[in-house]
This record gives C-alpha cells, structure tokens and sequence, in this order.
C-alpha cells in the first residue's frame, strides 16, 4: 500500500532516462578563486605575442611566476599554447624575475605590488598580472577586478573580469590580441 | 490546577529495541572507519581538479562564480550577528524531506514534529505549536502568520532542489526585518531563475513518506530573461493510526496531500534586475478533533477534512544608481485559507517594501527603507459544523472580519571605526500597527575583525512580537469538566461544595482574547567570536542572554460565572493578558572541518536554559517545553566522483512539564547516493535509524523510515 509508484513505472522512467542521457544542460559553474584565475591567465596567454628574443626556442615553455609562492599549488594546466606549456614557477627572490614571462601578485598591498612593478618596469616581456586595486593605473597590464551581485543584505555572489592597460603593455613590447580587448572591462592607454 | 484540557494526558509507554540500535552503531563505526580509512588512502593521491578552468573561454570564465577555499560562509565573517547558513548542498546530502526538517542542521534551533502535519520550530527556545517569535520569509515574503502568530509549517514548501540557501540569523532581528524577528530570522532564499536551466524531475517513495514528485523546467527568452516553471505533489498517507475517543492523548491526522505549482522569471541589465514569481498550492489531509457541546456526552471526536489553499505573486525590482548606490522595491500579494477545525480562515496580505543602500560618506554604510503592508482576515464557522439546535460554538473569533494597516520605516548605519579592523552597526525601526500602535526595535553591534581569521563581535537589540488576532479576539472553549469527578469539582468550586450545590449544567473552560495586549517585548545581548584555525576550518561560538517582558499567556483571572446562552452552563474564563516575565541564556558552539577534499564534518553543541517568571501550570509546561542540550554531527564523505554517504547523528534533550514526559533522544539519518551519469542521481535515505520510534514534542511518535529518491537533470 505504501508504495505507490509500481516497479514497472519506475524501469520505464530509467529508460526514459537512457535515452535522453546525451543532453545536458550547462549548469552554473562554480570555483575556486585561484583555480579561475589560473584560467583567466591561461587565456591571456593565449593571445599574448611575445618577441621571439622573449623565448630560446619554439618549445621553451612560458614562464608564470606567481607571488605568494603558493597560490597556484594545487594547480597543473593539462594543455598547452601551441607548441609552448606554461610553467608555474613560484617566486622566491626578485632575481627571478628576469626570466618571467607571466608575473601574477595575488597580493592586495599595494605597496608591495608597486615595489615589484618598479623592478619588472623597465624590462621588456613580461606580462603582469594582478588583482590589487588600482593595479593597471599603477602600471600593471592586466589587472583582475571582481563583480559583485547582491544576493540579499547578507550574501553576494562574485564572478571575476578584467582591465589592460595597453600603455604598460606597449612599454613591456607585448602586442595583446583583440580577442584579449574585447573581454576586458576597461581599456585604458594607446592604440 | 488539574482540568481536564483536550490536548494533555499521559503519553504511551516508550518502546526501546536496544538490539537494534546496538547492532546499527557499529555499522555506523565500521562506515565511519572505513570511511576514514579510504580518505586516508586518497590523500596521497593528487587532488581531482573538477573543472579545469584553462579549457574555458574568457567569456565563460567571466560567469563563473568564484568562491574562496574555506568553508566559511560567504561574508558571514563581516557581520556582527549569529548568522548560519543552510546551502542547496547541505540540503540534498542530509537527505531531509521538508522546510522544518532542514532546519535542523543549524545550530540554536529547536525542531520538534508535533505530528505528520505539524512541527514546532524555534530560535533558542519558547517553543510551542505556533512559536510565534520567529520570522520566516522565503525570497522576501513573510510566511509568518498574523492570525496565530507563527509559521503553519504544513504549507511551506517548495521544490528543494531549487532553495539556494537558508540562513537562519538567531537573535533578534527587528531593526531590519521589522515586528515578530523576535527570537530569529529565517530566510528562505530560492535560487535564480539562470541558475535553475534545464529540466528537473525528482521522485521520492518512502516507509513515511508516501510518494513525492517534483518536476521543473528552467529556460531562457530572449537574452537576459530566465524562467523557471515548477510543480511538486506528495501523498503521505501512512499514518494509520486512530484515536478511539476523545481521552486519547493524539488525534492523526493522514492522507496529507499536497499539490503545488508556481513559476520564477529573472530579467537583468546592468544596473536593473527586475523578478517576478508567484505560486499557487492546496493542501488536505484527514484529520480528527474533538468537539465540546453542551450537551451529553459534551465531548465528541469528529472526523474532519483540513484543506487549506492559497498563492501569491511577487514583483522585485533592484537598481543600482551607481557604484556606491542602489534601490530594491518589492511588492507582493498572498492570499491563504486554511481550516482550523470547525472554523475556517482567509488571510489576504498585500505588502510593498523598499530598500536602499548607499556609501556616499566615507566608511559609512547607510541602508534605510520604509514598508507597508495590508492585512485583512475572515473567519467563518464551516459549513458541516454550524450547530442549529444547541447554537454552541467551541471557536469564536470577534470581530469575525478585520482590516488592518502596518507602516514602517528603517535605518541602519555600519561604520567603519577603523577601517578593516572595527565597525559598529547601529539601526531602528519604527513601526506602527493597528492594535498595539507605535513600536520601536533600535539595535547596535560591534564587529572587531582582529585578523583575516579571527572575529569578535558583541550586540544589544530590542525586539517585539506584536498580539496575533486569536490573542486579541478569540473566545475559545478549550475544556469541559466532568461532572462526575468529585475531586476536580471540589478543586474548582472550592472544597466545601457538597451535594445540591453542584452545578447541573456542565462546566467549560474558555480561553478569553484580550484586544488591551500590549506586545511581548525582548532585550537580547549577544556576543559572539569566528575563527579559521586552518583552511579548512571555521569555528563559531555564541552566547546569548534574553530578557522577555509582557509575554502573553492565559492568566485565570475570575472565577467561574453561569451563561445562558444558549443553554446554562457555567464558565471558567481565562483570560489572555501580558502577566509573564523571563529570560534566557545559553551558548551555541559550531564547527565545520573539511578533513580531506572528499571529506567534510559539520558540528553543533547548542545549550539553552529558560526561567520564567510566574507560578501558574502554563510557566512551568512552557520553561521545559525546549531542550537544555542539542548536539548535531553531520559527516558529508564522497566516495570516488559517483557515491556519496552521509551520516547525521543528532542527540535531543528531554522536555517535560507537568503532563508530558518527552525522554531525550538520539537518532541517525543516513544517506548513500550514486550518481552514475552526470544527469541522473539516485539515493536510499534511512531516518530515525537508532529507534523503533520516538517522541518529539507530542505523545505523536517519529517512526524509523527508509525512502528512496531519484534525480534526473534533462
């Protein structure tokens, strides 16, 4: 008596189920913070050119540096850029930076992210990434910004984007692809 | 004073197998192990990335919603209140069927199921059928009844699969969320119409459930415009037992139906988003009641239909101004009827809210707003139940129509005394209503983050829960005294009453409204201190002391006068007045540790003590009538990407007062789910698993039961 939903009903719903198994429907997605930036930088590099003195040869990989050293542990990339992959290369000492070809400062002071934008200021190649405020009127090239949607008084919920400063990226001689421009936020600079 | 009130008598003898709960722990302690045993296993393994964010597009990762490592509640951190939240995940893995039963994976609330249509749900105690100090909104709207003050649970509902979060703020919320945030606030958030794509089917069959089924459909028109459609029916009819007469301490109720249908539709531009929703839901199940009449044999169990129906339909419009500034304007209208035994009630409400927030000097906050709402009842005898020949009715509420009008405003201040280190909130509402006239909930607190993982906050509020409409006008029989009871006649009428002198007629007791009631009144003080030991941890702990005044009780002021209308009888009045004091102090400890990627703990510890300051039967039953100790344990443990199993072990204190001994009780619900395609899911719940049965608040026992779902996304 209790069950009323019978066997038979039941083998016919997860056949039903089989055959429309194919279709799925995109649900929203959800991550980690790092783990998304990771991904955003991934696709910067992808339409990025740097000059070739930037790299050995065609399969030298590219080169992330990130501060704080650990931020991107639990990340690998499974792909690569065309004949490149990109390195995740923790940032011990400001000597290291010299061969950088991605810097991220996962850092919000913005004292210290000014600091290592005046040492990598004057070198040429390196893609800067950061998520302080201000980052790319400071002189970064491409700085993360996060959107904030009110849920109610006490929740939001937050998705990531991001502005270029294309007069950095000029002075680094990196040539950002529009693919690149037409995501971003804001464009600030030449061009 | 011993009377003889319907609802109260001695509870059935408590049934214990032993066996079985011993042979079921150690299952639990071999899962429990074992559990841990393979987590220990997997650690050394790298940890499976979900998705990899590199193989999506800018334009997608732009959607995504991120989320920091810990499991700390999203900005919970930055606020001075006790705030828990309840996620769509916690909800699908503890495996809960219903709004109430959920509620019971946060800590500081109490849930007792009364009966199969019935719980009692309370913030840190004075709980009762309709505890009438909390608030309850679901996406907005207050589900929080004027009539008994309180929440009928039996109508909440929704497609649980499509509720975001539910966060339940303990403490008073009055300054913002207006008049009965007495003791708590709970907010039942239901997800965005974007975040609900796709097709949805749930079936769920069960040992005490019955069958359940929920169907939704989510899309998309045009570009910016999401929609959802959705509809659930349950049959829980497996309540098979009847009460024989009316000296029976429970009246069933069964065959509880339930059919609702409703829909969600989201438009969004940049600085607009703009909601409309609406539902409608009828609800019946077969219920007994015992009817008083004036004449032999007085008291007469009858069989009753309840159906209730209703629907409301909502508008909310947000807009931001700029940056630093933004609008929320909501409207909504519900519309309720609902039997109560004989009578029957409707309950129109028409409420239009607005909201807004701005930052326009420096380290200040500002949100204020302003309310009204709309509240007209009726009530009516039911048809079946009109008496013509004795013209007695048990229920009776005057006026038997009501208008009435409430209009509010709010401010509330967060500064930032030193920027992200110290803020005070402070905030008041006034509010003015048609019976108790001006109210005013001021509220303050202070929040010292004194690291990125450490924060103490402190708060004072005052709060009030303003009468309900049976409080202020109801005039209700609640008993009947048998005359042949010697020793309870010589009780009532005093000790030398002898032969002639008692009374022929028969003798009633009457609940009396009052519509001279002031409102409950409460100062809360409240501290509170988070901590992230570790990444994966956070800690909660909270203490609370509450000073009630005014509470509303029945006092026996008078005593018994004859009536002879409609036939003489005599009366025992009592009347509703503001004649008790109280206060209530305890602790709530939580604790959320992510041991391991694939395995998650939640605890709480909640302690609760109330005094109540008057010697009448009605003090003590309601000084015991909420647990000293909860404690809560849930294990959430994911085994390869398709099996989960959870386990949720819950421990209750005993309530008792002078007529009811409710033992304390622990009890388990576990479930296991596979998922083997992305699309399909299909879990076996098993609830109540250490007991036969067990009673919660009422001698109505909460039955061991195993059910069985499925969920198919298309």
């Amino acid at each position: 008596m209790k069950y009323r939903v019978s066997g038979f009903t039941f083998q016919a719903l997860i056949f039903l189920m089989y055959l429309t198994a194919g279709q799925v429907h995109a649900q929203p997605t959800v991550g980690e913070e790092y783990r998304v930036k990771a991904g955003f930088i991934f696709n910067f590099a992808k339409f990025v050119e740097w000059s070739e003195e930037a790299f050995e040869d065609k399969n030298s990989p590219i080169l992330l540096c990130v501060f704080p050293p650990d931020i991107f542990n639990k990340i690998l990339f499974t792909q690569n850029i065309g004949t490149r992959e990109i390195l995740i290369k923790p940032y011990q000492n400001d000597e290291d930076v010299k061969c950088c070809h991605i810097l991220f400062l996962g850092v919000s002071d913005k004292d210290f992210v000014q600091e290592k934008l005046n040492i990598v200021k004057d070198m040429k190649n390196i893609l800067t990434v950061g998520e302080s405020e201000d980052f790319t009127q400071m002189g970064g090239i491409i700085g993360f910004a996060t959107e904030k949607e009110r849920v109610n008084l006490l929740a939001e919920k937050r998705r990531l984007t991001f502005d270029i400063n294309l007069d950095a990226s000029d002075r680094a001689g990196l040539k950002l692809r529009s693919q690149l421009l037409s995501t971003a936020r804001k464009v600030e600079g030449s061009q | 004073m011993p009377i003889l009130l319907k609802r109260f008598s001695t509870p059935p003898k408590r049934r214990v197998i032993m066996k079985f709960s011993q042979t079921l722990f150690l299952i639990i302690l071999l899962t429990v192990s074992a559990g841990s045993l393979f987590a220990e296993a997997w650690a050394d393994e790298p940890q499976e990335n979900p998705i990899d964010f590199s193989t999506m597009s800018l334009e997608e990762l732009k959607n995504v919603e991120i989320i920091s490592v810990s499991k700390k509640p999203e900005n919970i951190s930055e606020v001075g209140a006790a705030v828990f939240v309840i996620t769509a995940e916690d909800i699908r893995r503890s495996g809960v069927t219903g709004i109430p039963e959920a509620l019971r994976m946060a800590p500081g609330v109490q849930v007792a199921r009364i009966g199969p249509t019935d719980w009692a749900v309370t913030i840190r105690g004075l709980n009762q059928q309709f505890s009438n100090n909390i608030l309850v909104l679901i996406d907005g709207r207050s589900v929080y009844t004027p009539i008994f003050s309180g929440v009928f649970w039996d109508i909440q509902d929704t497609v649980l699969e499509d509720i975001e979060r539910i966060e339940i703020i303990r403490g008073p919320g009055g300054t913002v969320w207006g008049a009965n945030a007495v003791n708590g606030v709970i907010n039942i958030i239901t997800k965005k119409a974007k975040d609900t794509s796709g097709g949805l089917l749930t079936v769920l069959t069960g040992t005490q459930e019955g069958y359940s089924a929920a169907v939704r459909y989510g899309g998309k028109s045009g570009k910016n415009t999401f929609y959802r459609v959705y509809a659930k029916h349950f049959n829980r009819d497996q309540f098979d037992t009847s009460a024989t007469d009316c000296q029976d301490s429970y009246f069933p109720e069964d065959n509880w139906r339930s059919l609702r249908s409703g829909f969600r539709a989201d438009t969004e531009s940049e600085s607009d988003s703009l909601t409309l929703q609406g539902e409608v839901f009828a609800n019946r199940y077969d219920t007994e009641f015992c009817r008083i009449s004036l004449s032999f044999p007085y008291l007469l169990l009858q069989d009753d239909v309840s159906e209730s129906a209703g629907g409301h339909l909502m508008g909310r419009w947000q807009h931001n101004i700029s940056e630093t500034s933004d609008i929320l304007l909501q409207l909504y209208y519900d519309h309720t009827e609902k039997d109560h035994d004989m009578t029957r009630s409707a309950v129109r409400i028409g409420d239009a809210d607005f909201r807004h927030r701005f930052y326009v000097f420096p380290g200040h906050e500002i949100v204020w707003g302003a309310g009204y709402r709309f509240i007209s009842d009726e009530f009516s005898v039911q048809e079946e139940f009109s008496d013509p020949v004795s013209a007695f009715q048990p229920l009776d509420i005057s006026p038997t129509d009501s208008d009435k009008n409430l209009y509010s405003a709010f401010v509330q201040d967060t500064m930032l005394l030193i920027p992200n280190n110290l803020s005070l909130t402070v905030g008041a509402r006034l509010e003015h209503n048609d019976c108790t006239g001006l109210e005013i909930q001021p509220g303050i607190s202070l929040l010292w983050t004194f690291s990125e993982k450490q924060s103490f906050w402190a708060s004072a509020a005052r709060a009030v829960r303003t009468p309900s409409r049976t409080e202020s006008g109801i005039k209700i029989t609640e008993g009947i005294i048998d005359r042949s009871d010697d020793k309870l006649i010589r009780d009532v009428f005093g000790p030398d009453i002898s032969g002639s002198m008692i009374p022929v007629a028969p003798v009633t007791i009457t609940f009396f409204g009052n519509d001279r009631l002031d409102s409950e009144t409460l100062m809360a003080y409240q501290i509170g201190f988070r901590a992230e030991p570790a990444d994966s941890l956070f800690l909660e702990f909270t203490a609370f002391y509450n000073k009630y005044d005014k509470l509303i009780v029945t006092a026996d002021t008078a005593g018994p006068y004859p009536e002879a209308e409609p036939s003489l009888h005599y009366v025992i009045p009592f009347y509703y007045s503001n004649s008790m004091k109280g206060e209530a102090y305890g602790m709530e400890l939580s604790g959320d540790w992510q041991v391991l990627p694939q395995w998650r703990l939640a605890a709480s510890y909640s302690l609760l003590k109330t005094k109540l300051h008057w010697n009448s039967v009605i003090a003590e039953i309601e000084e015991k009538s909420n647990p000293c100790d909860q404690f809560s344990l849930r294990s959430s443990l994911d085994i390869g990407r398709q099996i989960q199993l959870d386990v949720w072990l819950r421990y209750v204190d005993r309530l008792s007062d002078n007529e009811n001994d409710i033992e304390s009780y622990t009890t388990l619900d576990t479930r296991i789910s596979w998922k083997p395609l992305g699309t399909l899911e299909l879990s076996v719940t098993g609830q109540n698993l250490l007991d036969r049965q067990h009673q919660e608040f009422s001698p109505f026992e909460v039955e061991r039961s195993v059910y069985f779902k499925l969920d198919w996304r298309f």
